[in-house]
């Protein structure tokens, strides 16, 4: 435990002492930015041709944030993959993975110390973004339990999408291909959501469990359920698991 | 203090090192010595736990590499052949955080980190990025990092490469300096490094070990006559007949310059008196008579070329331990 932590300090020391933090916190804040500008956009065209009678279940929340935050799903499975690239990747590459794997810690350690560290990442980001409702709340009602919902939502899927991405980097010492595979891995997820529409019902059920989007549409729909949240938990301990595997299984190559 | 029984390690169906075995005692320091691709760094590496044996076992400080890794890294201090440097961190940052993932205590990180920079002459350089450094800072920063958590067992992979010989021996009085307190296994090609700070030396060839012992009872080993040579001012004139003639003198050749010649004796023989006389009787004119020690660089190539081994026996593993195989006496 106490390995992880050291090796999450480094993390953190070397994400922000050089640009990849930045430039990723960027990518993401001009995207979901102009996102969201659109989207208020959107909401208030929507509010100048009702003329001041909204129906009942007219809910700004629902108009601008609930498809800004289901935007913005699809914005992490392009960063998501750039932010864990190098976790392993630049470690084999300098060989400081000699340094780690021969200092008393276990692989155990040493994976979730690294996840630890880009969760901590994301949840800066996610802290950061908290800004655009934040500037809304000062000139109207928001739905505040939705948005904790969402908000919470996006937490649980960022955490799987980022072990993923870890586990990606533990297969090639090369960051480039280490993102590609991350990109891969949570496009097939995303794509499963497609394919469940043109399938027959027993694989329809089977494809709809394992896609991202309907499990992520309950939270951002204000519902939620412990399966969905459990499946985005399995699914990061899983990858996680399979980057300690793939740890382990180097000793024997 | 470190021990390998019989390791082997294939690559698919290559064999990298083949039924290795050794041991060290405590506070001595270990001569690794072969030729490039001989095993030196896989053998390192399994001992300490970077990778794992395809059979036999290693133990270090008395703990199972492999079946109580976190115990026997506890007590490793590891330089690796690449050193393992985070590139945008300063020495001093470095070596706090490797401090700290070694287990020492929070407390006295500052004061580890503070005597390994001094031990390794890195001070001057304690503020600086790790990615500016000169090689042989980089070098020296490495074995730093190896040290600071004050480990009983040393192994350090080539320490010296990459420095200019005034850093190498400064180095070497490092690595000297550590001798009686901690037991070092250090990896090299470069002979002289081995007499100059080892107590033993194995040599590994191939894959397998091909001698473990010091260097002088291996010289003697491997020496199977008396070697002597003489300089004369006026070569010709039969004197090479009169020397061959003499008593327990085996074999007389030209050597190396002219006029020079080698003399070969029965082993245990000092014919150097007879030859004196003869080739003064002769008046060849005497200027020079010296016998000719065997130098490390003959130890090893006698052992790492099976001049001498029938081709059978250089495929397979040594049986018999610690014996050279081209060696003429055991």
């Amino acid at each position: 435990m106490r390995g992880s932590l050291v090796i999450a300090r480094k993390e953190l020391r070397q994400l922000f002492g050089s640009p990849i933090a930045y430039v990723a916190l960027a990518m993401f804040f001009v995207i979901v930015g102009f996102l969201f500008f659109s989207l208020v956009g959107v909401y208030s065209y929507q509010v100048l041709q009702l003329q001041g009678t909204p129906p009942p279940d007219f809910n700004p929340t629902r108009i601008i944030f609930t498809p800004l935050y289901q935007d913005t799903t699809f914005v992490l499975i392009l960063l998501v993959p750039v932010l864990t690239m190098r976790l392993v990747a630049e470690e084999d590459r300098a060989h400081t993975m000699e340094l780690l794997a021969t200092s008393p810690v276990t692989n155990t350690a040493i994976i979730l110390g690294k996840y630890v560290a880009i969760v901590v990442l994301f949840l800066a980001m996610l802290a950061i973004s908290a800004y655009m409702p934040l500037s809304l709340a000062l000139i109207g009602r928001l739905d505040w339990g939705l948005l904790a919902s969402t908000y919470l939502g996006l937490l649980l899927l960022g955490g799987a999408f980022l072990s993923i991405g870890l586990f990606a980097s533990t297969l090639n010492e090369n960051q480039i291909v280490a993102a590609a595979i991350g990109f891969a891995l949570l496009l097939i997820f995303w794509v499963l959501g497609f394919a469940q529409q043109a399938s027959g019902s027993g694989v329809q059920q089977v494809l709809s469990s394992l896609s991202f989007a309907s499990h992520f549409s309950n939270f951002s729909g204000g519902v939620i359920d412990t399966q969905d949240a459990l499946f985005f938990l399995s699914l990061a301990g899983f990858f996680l698991f399979l980057g300690i595997v793939a740890l382990e299984s180097r000793r024997w190559r | 203090m470190i021990q390998a029984d019989s390791l082997s390690r294939s690559y698919g169906d290559r064999w990298a090192i083949r039924d290795v075995s050794f041991q060290a005692r405590p506070g001595e320091i270990l001569g690794f010595l072969g030729p490039n691709g001989a095993g030196k760094t896989t053998t390192m590496r399994i001992l300490s736990g970077f990778l794992a044996p395809t059979s036999g076992r290693a133990t270090v400080a008395g703990y199972n590499v492999t079946e109580q890794p976190l115990e026997a890294k506890r007590r490793l201090g590891y330089l690796p052949e690449v050193v393992p440097l985070y590139e945008d961190f300063t020495t001093r940052e470095y070596l706090k955080f490797v401090a700290r993932l070694k287990g020492v205590d929070r407390r006295k990180v500052d004061g580890a980190v503070d005597q390994a920079m001094t031990m390794c002459a890195v001070t001057e350089v304690a503020d600086r990025l790790l990615r500016n450094l000169s090689r042989g800072y980089r070098q020296r920063v490495g074995l730093a990092h190896a040290i600071v958590h004050d480990p009983p067992v040393l192994i350090l992979d080539e320490p010296t490469s990459a420095m200019d010989p005034r850093q190498i021996v400064e180095i070497r009085n490092v690595i000297r300096g550590l001798r009686g307190t901690h037991t070092i296994i250090l990896s090299t090609h470069i002979l002289p490094e081995a007499t100059a700070v080892c107590d033993r030396v194995i040599v590994i060839n191939e894959g397998a070990v091909v001698a473990v012992d010091t260097y002088e009872q291996l010289a003697a080993r491997l020496r199977s006559s008396e070697k002597t040579l003489v300089r004369i001012a006026r070569p010709d004139g039969g004197l090479a007949d009169r020397l061959r003639g003499l008593t327990g003198v085996l074999h007389v050749t030209p050597g190396p310059a002219h006029g020079e010649l080698v003399v070969e004796a029965g082993l245990g023989k000092d014919v150097r008196e007879e030859i004196a006389r003869a080739v003064v009787g002769t008046g060849a004119g005497l200027l020079e008579l010296r016998p000719l020690a065997m130098s490390l660089e003959d130890v090893f190539l006698r052992l790492v070329t099976h001049e001498d081994a029938p081709a059978g026996e250089a495929e397979g593993p040594p049986h018999d331990g610690g014996r050279p195989k081209g060696g003429g006496r055991a």
